[in-house]
């Protein structure tokens, strides 16, 4: 296999730079929208006058988890040019291989938004507690404590921590590879898709559920739970985790595949 | 330098398109595919430039299989589609972002191109006609200096000084080891740049042959009347009489009457 057809730093760089000089309009644009919109739900929640409840990392925690829904937005509307055949002409025939317009993709959409986000989240936060203490007066910063990105996963144990930042890539990779399956309304479509992937899944627990649990009735599932001797999770916990782990492993080389077959 | 070999192809859920089509291309040439309407075309340049993948068959570009796009058969051909759109940016922009991608693009071209198509590299490409689009596109394709260069329908959308401006690019600007492929049911605007011509119909090769060739085989004219003419292979009436198309003579030759050829190849009159 000759190498440098399937990946040249040099190429790498000058598609990078190919898009950025493309689209740096839609991305300032878009940076701009999400600090002005991270800014202005953090201060509409935090509190503006005493007594209030503290506002605290557990506070912070939601409101980030939902604004991922803007980041997944981001991710999904990767390949922007998937969405119209002219414009998928001109990508396609870009002198670059299919693993470097991926990459390209990937660096800036997943590695690049989850970057920004958790560095435009950490701004935005700092900036309305800042405001709100200047404007408010009678409020003190121990009502609205500092973020601290470190504190918000203290005490929780690694096991626990691991799955739920691994579930939250691995929605992200169906976000930016299931896209490639679409053209129009690609984003609306992998959202679907994935309710439609967790309602067979469901499916296919009932029906499990009936063949193994003959007990079981209507549309329900049958669960056993029970601990595992040599993990330290239960059994539900360890099918979930795989999940979580393993689907991102799957659907990035199914990106990949799909892009390099695609077809205009 | 292009060679396809037993090609067949279709769209889900259509007739063939193609079926066990053959043909090859050499570098030097300048060839004007040439089809009806939905004979398929444009589809023949979408399996060079590797868009679609044909379902049997071989093509060979460069010695590259077009559907594998790989980056070294991607920097070395050139497509301008039928239809285009670009990024809100300026011709400046569009150039800096893409020239590099293309190792031999040549600069001082592209400039000489822009003089000749009145083209300023400060222009909103979003901002510009169809036509100037057209010629920024052509004149971007023929700067990239790669050795494959496939236009369908190239003069869609030109006025009438720059079809002849565009000719006059082209003919400059292609070299020895460069093979350009052109689409186009507009036979007349390409007449005098080609010297190969290729008719498709029907998803068969109808027709092949070099220019020269075709001079020294038929001869054209306009005449105003038929009587006395014997041996005629097509006719077509025009304003001034009749377009004909004869057997050459050793005594006379003519220029291609491009449309009068192309109608007589549809006709099956050769």
């Amino acid at each position: 296999m000759e190498t440098n057809q399937f990946f040249s730093l040099k190429r790498f760089y000058l598609l990078l730079r190919n898009d950025l000089l493309i689209n740096y309009k839609t991305y300032l644009f878009t940076l701009i929208g999400a600090f002005i919109v991270g800014f202005v739900i953090f201060y509409m929640n935090m509190p503006k006058r005493v007594p209030a409840n503290s506002f605290d990392n557990n506070e912070y925690m939601e409101i980030a988890a939902i604004c991922l829904l803007g980041l997944g937005v981001f991710i999904g509307l990767s390949f922007p040019e998937m969405n119209n055949k002219i414009k998928a002409t001109n990508y396609l025939l870009l002198p670059a291989s299919t693993f470097e317009k991926f990459l390209v993709q990937f660096t800036l959409r997943f590695v690049g938004g989850i970057l920004l986000f958790i560095l435009i989240l950490w701004i935005d936060a700092h900036l309305a507690r800042w405001s709100i203490l200047n404007t408010h007066k009678g409020l003190d910063a121990t009502i609205i404590e500092e973020v601290n990105i470190r504190d918000m996963f203290k005490g929780a144990k690694l096991h626990t921590i691991l799955p739920l930042i691994f579930a939250i890539l691995s929605l992200g990779t169906y976000l930016f590879s299931i896209r490639l399956f679409f053209k129009k309304n690609a984003l609306v479509k992998t959202v679907i898709s994935f309710g439609l992937v967790l309602y067979c899944m469901f499916c296919l627990m009932v029906v499990f559920s009936h063949l193994f649990y003959p007990q079981t009735t209507g549309f329900n599932v049958e669960l056993k739970e029970y601990e595992l001797t040599t993990l330290p999770f239960r059994n539900v916990e360890l099918w979930f985790y795989s999940i979580m782990y393993l689907s991102g492993l799957f659907l990035i080389p199914l990106g990949y595949f799909k892009l390099k077959e695609k077809q205009v | 330098m292009i060679e396809i070999n037993n090609l067949s192809f279709h769209y889900k859920k259509k007739s063939p398109l193609y079926s066990d089509f053959s043909v090859n291309f050499e570098c030097g040439h300048i060839v004007g595919l040439l089809g009806k309407n939905g004979a398929g075309k444009s589809t023949l340049l979408s399996l060079m430039a590797g868009l679609i993948s044909p379902q049997q068959g071989q093509i060979s570009v460069n010695g590259f299989t077009p559907f594998q796009r790989k980056p070294s058969f991607l920097s070395d051909i050139y497509m301008v589609p039928e239809e285009f759109t670009f990024p809100s940016i300026s011709i400046a922009n569009y150039v800096k972002a893409f020239s590099p991608l293309y190792p031999m693009f040549d600069h001082e071209k592209l400039e000489k191109n822009f003089g000749e198509f009145e083209l300023k590299a400060s222009s909103n490409l979003n901002q510009l006609s169809h036509g100037q689009r057209k010629k920024f596109l052509i004149a971007f394709a023929l700067s990239s200096c790669c050795r494959v260069l496939i236009l369908d329908e190239p003069t869609n959308g030109l006025d009438i000084p720059s079809k002849s401006q565009f000719r006059k690019i082209l003919v400059s600007s292609v070299s020895d080891d460069q093979l350009v492929v052109i689409s186009t049911h507009q036979v007349k605007d390409i007449d005098t740049i080609i010297d190969k011509i290729v008719v498709v119909d029907s998803g068969k090769l109808v027709y092949e042959e070099e220019t020269d060739q075709i001079t020294q085989k038929l001869y054209f004219e306009t005449v105003a009347s038929l009587s006395g003419l014997e041996n005629i292979l097509y006719q077509e009436s025009c304003p001034m009489g009749y377009r004909i198309m004869l057997p050459a003579t050793t005594e006379k030759e003519s220029s291609i009457d491009l449309e009068l050829l192309f109608n007589a190849i549809i006709n099956k009159s050769i």
